[in-house]
């Protein structure tokens, strides 16, 4: 396994399990669960993160002039990038709406 | 042999590790088969594995894919880190506990 490799995966499986995270905050949030919503939230926050580092380094390592190689691999791991901030942001909004709607 | 199904949105990243998974599993002689598929075809594909394993990005999905299963076999998910590290042998011990071989 080579590092490029290596560290799509750890995007991947950084981003991946904190899309579930969110995914999992909005059930719980249906249940009117919101305290325990909110710590899944705050889970996919730290591992979202963590799969961030590792893309913005691969990112400064190729403006720094180390270019780096495009597979298949890496763009799946941008593709989880991508969908997860945006199930992340969702995830907030929509808890927030069910809060709303829950207290009328 | 006894067959490990692995599940992910897609396939791709699961199936990376399968065959990881499976080099391990040669190279200790062991009588297992490691498959990936993607949770859109699980329906069609689970009766055919002896245990599942989830990848972490549809973990939220664990309780609804029991249900779909009728709870007929046990379901997982992959550790996070595990599966970051493509740690092949920390999955295949995993699905080996759960059959209850080791």
């Amino acid at each position: 396994m080579d590092d490029l490799e290596q560290k799509s995966f750890e995007i991947i499986s950084s981003v991946g399990y904190a899309k579930s995270c969110f995914m999992k905050a909005i059930q719980l949030a249906y249940e009117e669960k919101y305290s325990e919503a909110q710590k899944a939230i705050d889970e996919g926050n730290e591992y979202f993160t963590q799969g961030h580092i590792v893309h913005a380094s691969m990112l400064q390592q190729e403006a720094s002039g180390n270019h780096i190689m495009m597979t298949l691999l890496l763009t799946h791991a941008e593709d989880q990038l991508m969908s997860t901030e945006l199930c992340k942001t969702m995830a907030n909004e929509i808890i927030r709406l069910y809060k709303k709607v829950g207290n009328k | 042999m006894k067959k490990i199904l692995l599940v992910c949105n897609d396939g791709m990243s699961t199936g990376f590790l399968t065959n990881k998974m499976n080099e391990y599993i040669q190279s200790q002689g062991l009588d297992y088969e490691v498959r990936a598929i993607s949770e859109m075809t699980l329906d069609r594909e689970w009766e055919n594995s002896d245990c599942i394993l989830l990848g972490p990005q549809i973990g939220y999905l664990k309780d609804s894919i029991v249900s779909r299963i009728h709870n007929a076999r046990p379901v997982e998910v992959i550790s996070p880190i595990d599966y970051g590290r493509i740690n092949a042998k920390g999955v295949v011990n995993q699905a080996l506990k759960m059959l209850g071989d080791l």
